[in-house]
């Protein structure tokens, strides 16, 4: 699609300025063609005028005809203008009788008893050539020629004053009427452009419909089909997450079937070869169990669901009873869990059921991805205006080109021969989200191994903008660039992110 | 003990039924809501494992309905929803457990053992009478710190009538408890496992009484 075609905007101004422009250059062309052919008209005027003044010097002495042009009169008749003046009396078949030897001869209309005009050159000199027939007193069977020429300055500069005159208006007009036409159009869409702001500042949790009642009524249908669409999203989305929750309860059932006959062959089996393999099955009903059990705390922490019951908690308590939880997990791995809370109460508001499900996923997946004898670090932080939650391993890292997909459902490293559901991070990341909060995926302190940080807005604070939730791809996407740069960033938000070298 | 299993997903029935029948209980399953209050009327249930996704009938409605009709059996509610509201309403409408899908039968079967125990032996998990001694868990009988080596279906009678010591138990009450519909029991069998426990029960002070044309007591002999 083309962008540039599809711009209202464009388009107005462009079937008004284009139209506007056209109509005031005809008006211009008209005006001009009317002014100067008035114009031209007095000068023609004026040249008859001198032809007849010479014309009334005509005299006949019975033999020839003659001017009686005193050179007072010539200079009268030569210098009123800032042109040039020539004249001629010429007989009825071409011969000069007297005056300016320079003129072109006439040619055509030659019976007329009108004045004749025409454009002419003389000595690369445009000239206008004036010409009557008139016969001299007493002279009754012997009409002369009697031309007038005289160049086009003075005509030309009168033409150029009146183009001057029309021209300087219409273009100001053009430039003022542009202007207006265009802020009209940019005040008449500015609802649109309002409507577009009010969009696209949503975070992707908001699916409420949009506010139309200040929409002027052009607006309304749309706004009106937006607010459909919505409507339509939510209830999709909604769906969605209800078949998701759905079929994970509905995989419950046969699942409690299979751990049920898996327990009563481990009862009843008599062969000690069965043993091992009966208690693979059941290991493997378990991750069955865990898949379904992780699914569902996904849908639960679905945007649409709002993890609602949000109630003041103590981070360290909540943070503290799930670590102290998984410690036998450590302990069977012989991983150092490490709990270290923040000296003061860290109050949020949140889910309790979301920020559970958040930690045990992240501390289960630094207890999966971490090697025996390994360590796993377990921190509250506190900031001015934030609370971080940070779990630290030294185990493999995560690969940077990896670190923006960890968190896609489903996503496991390839080559990574640990068991997972591969949800985990998908979980942290939707209820991080369903709190305003900030995820930080960087490389830990230590050489090698992952940290992975939670931001928290603090309780009763307004998420600054920076916290939104919008924010958050950007800072996975730069946590996955490389290395120095994703560095800077962290530090370019100090005021966010404490220093690594505090650790 | 006599458990009612209402489940209708049948691959979880059967496979509770065979491995609940194989630690010793007796279980009839059903498969509707409906199918299970039917059922609490005409046996004798120690307890009833409901699940709550019934067709039919819903579960809460089966549990509601059981309660409003007199039976005060323990009842363990099945569930594969685990949101809160559903198990506090099947709590308060006089559910005594809940187990979520999937659970491990091991836990299922020690809660099993729980509410029974409760309500069998209020909480007791060794019962003396004479010189018998009963351990409610194990179900090991002794006499005299001595093991008693007893049939399935006499160690069934004697826990009857150590539930309701120096109580008449009727010879009918015997056969349904140790029936289920697809083995109802003779009353011969009944007969020939009470005069073999008899026997067993010499020397343990402790003696079955049989009330001609009424039933069994259990009976200290002084």
């Amino acid at each position: 699609m083309k962008r540039s075609n599809s711009s209202i905007r464009r388009q107005l101004l462009a079937w008004l300025l284009i139209p506007l422009c056209c109509l005031c250059l005809i008006a211009s062309a008209l005006a001009y063609q009317l002014a100067t052919s008035f114009a031209s008209d007095a000068y023609d005027g004026q040249l008859v005028n001198s032809a007849a003044a010479v014309a009334a010097r005509l005299r006949f002495d019975g033999v020839q005809i003659t001017v009686d042009l005193p050179p007072a009169a010539q200079a009268i008749l030569r210098h009123n203008t800032s042109d040039k003046l020539y004249y001629q009396i010429l007989e009825i078949d071409g011969r000069r009788i007297s005056g300016d030897a320079v003129l072109p001869k006439p040619q055509t209309n030659l019976e007329s008893d009108k004045p004749v005009f025409r454009y002419s050159d003389l000595n690369g000199e445009k000239i206008r050539i004036a010409r009557i027939r008139v016969i001299p007193p007493h002279a009754y069977d012997h009409p002369v020629f009697v031309q007038v020429a005289e160049t086009l300055n003075g005509r030309e500069n009168l033409t150029h004053r009146i183009l001057g005159a029309i021209v300087i208006p219409q273009v100001i007009l053009i430039v003022l009427g542009a202007a207006a036409v265009s802020v009209g159009v940019t005040k008449g869409l500015s609802p649109l452009k309002k409507l577009e702001r009010a969009i696209s500042r949503r975070s992707k949790l908001d699916l409420t419909p949009v506010e139309p009642s200040q929409a002027p009524s052009e607006v309304y249908p749309l706004i009106l089909a937006i607010n459909d669409l919505i409507e339509r999203l939510k209830h999709d989305i909604e769906s969605q997450e209800r078949f998701v929750a759905n079929a994970a309860h509905q995989f419950r059932t046969p699942i409690a079937g299979l751990k049920t006959y898996v327990s009563l062959a481990q009862r009843v089996a008599k062969e000690e070869k069965l043993q091992p393999i009966l208690s693979q099955l059941n290991s493997g009903c378990d991750r069955l169990t865990n898949l379904v059990n992780k699914l569902l705390s996904l849908a639960r922490a679905e945007p649409a669901n709002k993890l609602a019951d949000r109630t003041n908690l103590d981070l360290n308590i909540l943070v503290s009873a799930v670590t102290s939880d998984l410690i036998c997990e450590a302990l069977d791995k012989d991983i150092d869990l490490q709990f270290l809370p923040c000296p003061n109460p860290a109050l949020l508001e949140g889910s309790q059921g979301g920020l559970t499900d958040l930690t045990v996923n992240l501390v289960e997946n630094a207890l999966r991805y971490t090697q025996p004898g390994g360590e796993v670090k377990v921190k509250i932080e506190e900031g001015e205006t934030y609370l971080t939650l940070a779990v630290e391993d030294n185990g493999p890292g995560i690969p940077v080109e990896e670190r923006e997909r960890v968190f896609e459902r489903f996503y496991r490293i390839l080559g990574s021969d640990v068991q997972g559901s591969g949800l985990g991070l998908a979980i942290v990341k939707e209820i991080a989200a369903a709190h305003q909060a900030h995820i930080h995926l960087s490389d830990s302190a230590k050489d090698s191994g992952t940290c992975i940080k939670i931001v928290f807005p603090k309780a009763g604070r307004v998420p600054s903008a920076r916290l939104q939730p919008d924010q958050k791809g950007t800072s996975l996407r730069a946590a996955a660039n490389a290395r120095p740069r994703s560095e800077r960033l962290t530090k370019d938000r100090s005021g966010l992110i404490e220093s690594r070298d505090s650790q | 003990m006599r458990i009612l299993l209402a489940e209708d997903d049948r691959f979880l029935a059967n496979g509770l039924s065979d491995a609940l029948t194989e630690s010793g209980y007796n279980i009839d399953t059903v498969n509707n809501g409906l199918d299970a209050t039917a059922a609490v009327k005409l046996a004798p249930y120690d307890l009833i494992i409901l699940d709550l996704g019934l067709p039919k009938m819903d579960g809460l409605d089966v549990l509601k309905s059981v309660r409003s009709s007199g039976h005060n059996m323990p009842v363990i509610i099945l569930t594969a929803r685990d949101g809160l509201e559903d198990r506090v309403l099947g709590l308060d409408l006089g559910a005594n457990d809940y187990v979520t899908k999937p659970f491990h039968l091991p836990e299922l079967e020690a809660r099993i053992r729980a509410l029974l125990r409760k309500d069998n032996w209020d909480n007791h998990t060794e019962v003396q009478y004479g010189k018998l001694s009963f351990n409610t868990l194990s179900r090991a009988v002794l006499i005299d710190g001595q093991a008693l080596e007893l049939s399935a279906r006499e160690l069934a009678i004697l826990e009857i009538l150590l539930q309701r010591t120096g109580r008449m138990v009727s010879k009918q009450q015997v056969v349904e408890r140790l029936s289920t519909w697809d083995t109802e029991l003779s009353s011969n069998a009944v007969d020939i496992a009470m005069h073999r426990l008899r026997k067993k029960l010499d020397g343990s002070q402790v003696e079955i009484k049989t009330l001609r044309g009424l039933g069994y007591l259990l009976e200290k002999i002084e």
